[in-house]
């Protein structure tokens, strides 16, 4: 079957998703390559990155079609004209057969590529500039097409000066909306790829630039920038996002995350000296950089606070930068904050939450208190999953072992302390779970263990055939 | 299976409301299947379950029927420890009702909302005569105030004054059992044991968590460590 063809082959009268058999009939030396649809995505997604240096809002129309939205945009680059030619030139030299056009509504301009690539209409030109071309080009799906033809229906022209109830009632609502946005009536909106950006900032350069130093002040130059035109609404950005549009046309974006707003463009600048020094693949210019950006995805309303004389208020603030630093370096989800939750599950009790999102909760957080004179109940710690141990004996039913081996080494049990007794949490997910009795256990060496019993003696512990035997047990834990 | 010589003297049915667990008839039948030879029901300030206990005696189903004690658990406003209390005799189970309809009743300065029950600690001394008295004392006590109760108690006119002994699986148990046994000591009155029940039987543990939800006004995600999931006093029989 084939799945796309070049134009000689198009010539050659061949047509997508003919039979492989038929078409090399019709042409004995046909070349023949695997579609790879995975591969075609990336290059479309990789090229709509590329894109993202005409405008934010860009949408993929899979399976080969790209929507830029060029609302404003057009000036930059010297008017419509001058940015069609540039996007097509410039795709053309990597190798890409491309046909774009400008028009005011998207499913218009998709018509126009069709037919008329480098097409520009005017606002209110659609149907004049359409109206000529076969009913194919509108890409409504094969049997809406053949439907149109039967009906004598050939140019779009024609379909457009039926009434559109009539064309409701043969070809349904979904068509009819088709033909009227394709003849500029209404606009189906595009689906951007990313959200727009809040604040975005971008320096081009003439010349491309390589080096760390270049990209560095580069960067402080647009975070003063950004800063600048945040401050006036009183901003403070959480989400930063630095994209490098190498002149090949590989577009590298970076992205660093913070606990609270960033009102100062030096902070700014160190998250992100931070986070290109620690990259596991380092940004690499290639041939340059031609184009730098710098957007603000996520911003917040910062208060300006009265400060305290005392430095508490300080500190905190500055755990929050230093926070924010070491999870530039090394990912925000690798900083945690710990939690008290509110369960007797162990494995359960303490939430590791990213820090930089959960920093104000884990400062008033209220941890249970331990009275006086009371020992630790629990190792500060546990392991990540409780490790079996061996234990021939214990005491029925309650009881501690006598003696366990753990990691291959035997261990006697000298003091005990226990049962604590831990019933799963029947409402949960894994509700199902044994009840555990935990104990606290002093070897002979010293050493101090948190073991337990999975399941109670007689009646929670079963083979495949419904027998009781003995329960497992674990150390989930050692104190310190 | 051989009997244990143990009686449970501290039950709580379903009379309490949203305590227990379990109707009394379902604890009679649970005793005789465990062979308990005495069983005490004492609910929170009501002797109402202990007639559908005595009732159930006479099915035919209850086979090892057990000597049933009439009792009730009185919970205080004013922050002492609850008491059990068995009366010896009639005179005895007279005073107890008294006891149970001043607090509900109230006396003729105030009155009592229904459905409450106001005692101080001085009202059940007052009429202590002829009673069995049993403290118990949470998880976590005080032990002068609970050396002060004993003290009082065994001062009054009572029967005999008892500690309630009850392991509650904290992971603390031995050294809660040895300061209970050092208070014991001091106040020279003897140790009880007791499984403080709530349900007569492991299965009942949903619902009895669920009465602890609407006792608290919660929902079951929502309650966290106000359940009492490390509490194991379910079947008479551990012991």
């Amino acid at each position: 079957m084939i799945h796309a063809l070049d134009e000689a082959a198009e010539r050659l009268g061949l047509y997508i998703g003919q039979p492989l058999a038929n078409a090399r009939a019709m042409c004995p030396d046909l070349k023949v390559f695997d579609a790879d649809v995975a591969a075609d995505a990336k290059t479309l997604s990789d090229i709509a990155d590329w894109c993202d240096r005409f405008t934010p809002l860009v949408a993929l129309d899979v399976p080969h079609g790209l929507f830029l939205d060029i609302t404003g945009c057009a000036h930059l680059f010297g008017g419509e004209a001058a940015l069609l030619r540039t996007l097509v030139r410039a795709l053309d030299r990597q190798g890409f057969a491309v046909s774009a056009a400008i028009a005011g509504t998207s499913v218009c301009a998709r018509t126009l590529t069709r037919q008329a690539t480098g097409t520009i209409v005017a606002d209110g030109g659609e149907a004049a500039a359409i109206d000529q071309f076969p009913v194919s080009a509108l890409g409504a799906g094969e049997a809406i097409t053949t439907g149109l033809r039967r009906a004598g229906l050939k140019t779009i022209g024609d379909v457009a000066s039926r009434s559109s109830h009539e064309i409701t009632a043969r070809f349904g609502a979904r068509f009819s909306t088709l033909l009227a946005h394709a003849l500029g009536q209404g606009d189906a909106p595009i689906n951007p790829r990313k959200p727009l950006p809040d604040y975005i900032v971008e320096k081009r350069f003439a010349e491309p630039i390589a080096t760390d130093t270049m990209i560095a002040m580069t960067l402080s130059r647009l975070a003063d920038t950004l800063i600048a035109s945040m401050e006036k609404q009183g901003k403070g950005a959480r989400r930063l996002e630095a994209a490098f549009f190498r002149t090949d046309g590989v577009v590298r974006a970076i992205t660093v995350e913070t606990g609270r707003p960033v009102t100062r463009s030096a902070v700014i600048d160190r998250l992100f000296r931070e986070r290109l020094d620690a990259l596991a693949d380092p940004l690499d210019p290639g041939f340059g950089f031609d184009m730098v950006r710098l957007s603000a995805s996520r911003t917040e309303i910062v208060v300006q606070e009265q400060r305290d004389l005392d430095a508490h208020v300080h500190d905190n603030d500055e755990i929050a930068a230093l926070i924010d630093r070491i999870a530039a370096r090394i990912g925000g989800k690798r900083v945690v904050v710990h939690l008290p939750q509110d369960t007797h599950i162990p494995e359960r009790a303490v939430w590791s939450a990213p820090a930089q999102h959960h920093l104000a909760a884990a400062m008033q957080a209220e941890w249970p208190v331990r009275t006086e004179s009371e020992p630790p109940l629990r190792p500060l710690r546990l392991f990540d999953k409780p490790e079996p141990i061996k234990v021939p004996f214990a005491t029925v039913p309650d009881g501690p072992p006598h003696q366990f081996t753990w990691r291959r080494a035997l261990h006697a049990v000298v003091r005990v302390e226990g049962p604590e007794r831990i019933a799963m949490e029947w409402w949960q997910q894994d509700g199902k779970q044994l009840t555990r009795d935990y104990f606290r256990i002093e070897d002979a060496e010293g050493l101090r263990f948190w073991i337990f019993r999975d399941g109670l003696y007689e009646g929670e512990t079963f083979d495949g055939e419904g027998k009781p035997v003995s329960p497992n047990w674990y150390v989930h834990g050692l104190f310190a | 299976m051989t009997t244990p010589a143990y009686a449970e003297i501290g039950i709580t049915t379903n009379f309490s409301f949203l305590r227990g667990g379990s109707d009394p008839r379902a604890y009679v039948h649970q005793a005789s299947i465990l062979g308990i030879p005495a069983i005490g029901i004492a609910d929170h300030n009501t002797l109402a379950g202990v007639v559908r206990a005595y009732k159930e005696l006479d099915n035919d189903k209850v086979l090892h029927k057990p000597k049933l004690l009439i009792g009730a658990r009185i919970v205080f406003v004013d922050g002492t420890p609850d008491v059990l209390v068995y009366p010896r005799d009639r005179a005895a189970y007279g005073r107890l009702c008294q006891l149970l309809t001043r607090g509900k009743r109230g006396d003729d300065i105030t009155r009592i909302e229904k459905g409450e029950c106001h005692l101080a600690f001085a009202d059940l001394l007052e009429f202590s005569e002829g009673q069995l008295l049993v403290l118990t004392l949470p998880h976590r006590f005080d032990p002068a105030q609970a050396l002060d109760v004993l003290a009082k108690l065994k001062g009054s006119r009572a029967a005999g004054v008892w500690l309630a002994a009850s392991l509650v699986y904290r992971g603390d148990d031995r050294r809660r059992l040895a300061r209970l046994d050092d208070l014991a000591t001091t106040a020279k009155v003897p140790l009880l044991a007791t499984n403080e029940v709530l349900y007569h039987h492991p299965g009942r543990r949903p619902l009895q968590d669920v009465l602890t939800c609407i006792r608290e006004k919660s929902t079951i995600d929502a309650i966290g460590r106000n359940i009492s999931a490390a509490r194991s006093t379910t079947s008479c029989a551990r012991r």
